[in-house]
């Protein structure tokens, strides 16, 4: 070998095919801690790690076969139980009528470690990803739960406000009901002065059907009229039960005059209606909203008006007279 | 439809006349480019069918799956699938190294496709535990793996200028290129991880199928006890010793391998 090959500043090896060593020069001997005077082994697989057998015979092979030379592959060779870092690129040529693989080799301590820190971090960087992802997907996760907790609440809450606003007996909704709407029906006519009337029933001598009827009979009234009112206004008014035989309509933009006349109409079809256990009429008081009403001052002159209904003799209709 | 699917899928070529088919399947880290050598020799007698597992050479990688490719049986099922999708009855299956082992659990599988089987290099199980040795520690095959890793960009080459001569393959946008190469390294690292971890030891003497065992010499990987090892559990295989070495007779001894696949062939 050329003096100046043999202690160039990198390691070459001549192979066969077949990884026979013809030729290896004296910097790879010291690489792999051979003595200078001691003949080169027979097989590259001498000079290689476990690992780097593997990847020789799986890899670097058949890419030199494919391709006549190999750059730059990253193999670790044998020194005793250590193992070197090497570079070796490859080149397939036909020298003396045979086919011959030179290697050039360069170890790379350094470099490896450079390498060995970078794989590391971006080890690191995969994992961190991975996390996130991780993280992600259950925080995804639990934010669906807390949307499908949050819609099951709103139902409930929906079904609780229902029965919060739904009178037990009747299924009709209750005085709190009747309350809020009265409150919401005063704000909107304040604010956009969309008038309304309110209407109060009364079940005329109630206190005898329990007497003679006794309290279920009593309660069935009750819910008998309670439908049949519902049944008559339809969409067009609210119906509250907000007593214990008293009820509310309450009919957005319907006058005073109006609303004697829906007064009058109820009032005859409850007294014209069969009933399924006792007859019963109903005195009713009407009252128009005015300008500077309050919850309490529009109840009071309904509440006035279905009194002088009772007074005049019941089964009838009065309006506020004052 | 489904043979068109699978046609792509497995970048499945078709060469040759003859009334035999042989399917040849290439082994872990390359693609159906290592058989060149031998085909040639055999396409004026026989049929020859050439693929790549789907997440090697050009098959196509959006097919691959993680869970389906993480053991021998999702190797099994390419084969079987593209054996059902070209009607593939009473073939010769050549596997080399870990395509050894999917051609016999394939063969165990479905027996009436396989009529006989060539392992080139194969073995049941490479990490060494007491009382088996495989030749390999757990260590070295963690090693191996970064190893691919830091030579990846180097062997990635080996994919592309060759292999891209007389092969089919739907046209592929840059962007979807750089992709799938992104993603092939994941690939090939699952792939080793795969093979390297196999044991299908428990497999041997199911299969019923003839096959041959063919060993070259001082092949690293595939020790000669190994395959010693095999033969003495497979009910009805041959085991021959060949004069090449290393672990890739079909690329450094061509001729020696034809000849040997001829005479079993021909048996």
């Amino acid at each position: 070998m050329l003096e100046q090959l043999n202690f160039a500043p990198c390691g070459y090896l001549i192979i066969n095919h077949d990884g026979e060593i013809h030729a290896m020069n004296q910097t790879l001997k010291r690489m792999v801690g051979m003595d200078e005077r001691t003949t080169p082994p027979e097989h590259i697989h001498a000079l290689l790690t476990k690992p780097s057998l593997l990847y020789y015979q799986t890899y670097f092979l058949p890419l030199l076969d494919v391709t006549g030379s190999v750059n730059e592959i990253y193999l670790t060779l044998k020194r005793n139980e250590e193992r070197i870092p090497v570079l070796m690129s490859a080149v397939e040529r036909e020298v003396d009528g045979e086919n011959r693989i030179e290697c050039a080799i360069m170890a790379m301590g350094v470099r490896d470690a450079y390498e060995a820190e970078l794989l590391q971090e971006k080890r690191n960087a995969l994992r961190t990803l991975k996390e996130t992802d991780e993280a992600n997907l259950k925080l995804q996760k639990l934010l669906r739960e807390v949307e499908d907790t949050k819609d099951e609440l709103e139902l409930l809450n929906d079904q609780l406000q229902r029965l919060v606003l739904t009178d037990g007996l009747t299924g009709i909704s209750n005085r709190r009901h009747f309350d809020e709407t009265l409150d919401s029906f005063i704000e909107e006519y304040q604010r956009a002065s969309t008038i309304f009337s309110l209407l109060i029933l009364d079940i005329d001598f109630f206190k005898k059907i329990n007497d003679c009827f006794g309290h279920q009979t009593g309660d069935m009234v009750l819910q008998e009229l309670s439908l049949k009112l519902q049944n008559a206004t339809m969409e067009k008014g609210f119906v509250a039960r907000i007593g214990g035989e008293e009820f509310a309509v309450l009919l957005k933009n319907v006058d005073e005059k109006e609303a004697y006349e829906w007064g009058e109409c109820l009032r005859r079809m409850i007294e014209e209606s069969a009933w399924m256990h006792t007859p019963v009429t109903v005195s009713i008081g009407v009252a128009e909203i005015r300008e500077r009403d309050t919850y309490s001052t529009i109840l009071k002159r309904a509440d006035d008006a279905l009194y002088r209904s009772k007074q005049l003799g019941r089964n009838r209709v009065s309006r506020s007279i004052v | 439809m489904q043979k068109e699917n699978i046609k792509i899928r497995n970048n499945v070529r078709i060469l040759g006349e003859g009334q035999q088919t042989i399917l040849f399947a290439h082994g872990f880290g390359c693609d159906q480019q290592v058989w060149h050598r031998i085909v040639p020799a055999l396409e004026e007698d026989y049929r020859i069918i050439l693929f790549d597992y789907v997440g090697s050479g050009y098959s196509d990688k959006t097919a691959y799956q993680l869970e389906r490719y993480a053991s021998p049986a999702g190797y099994v099922k390419d084969v079987l699938e593209i054996c059902d999708a070209f009607q593939l009855e009473d073939i010769i299956f050549v596997g080399h190294s870990i395509s050894g082992v999917i051609g016999m659990l394939a063969a165990i599988e479905k027996p009436e496709i396989f009529k006989k089987l060539c392992m080139i290099g194969s073995s049941p199980r490479y990490i060494n535990e007491p009382g088996y040795m495989g030749g390999f520690d757990e260590a070295d095959i963690d090693e191996l793996i970064v190893m691919m890793e830091r030579n990846y960009k180097e062997w990635a080459q080996y994919l592309a200028p060759i292999a891209s001569k007389n092969i089919d393959r739907p046209a592929l946008t840059e962007e979807f290129e750089a992709y799938l190469m992104a993603n092939d390294q994941e690939i090939v690292k699952h792939f080793c991880e795969m093979t390297f971890k196999i044991d299908v030891r428990d497999q041997l003497e199911k299969l019923k199928t003839p096959a041959l065992l063919l060993q070259a010499q001082d092949d690293t990987i595939v020790p000669y006890e190994i395959s010693q090892y095999m033969h003495e559990k497979m009910a009805n295989s041959e085991l021959i010793l060949m004069k090449a070495t290393g672990h890739n007779p079909h690329l450094s001894a061509p001729e020696e391998v034809i000849r040997f696949l001829k005479a079993f062939i021909q048996e």
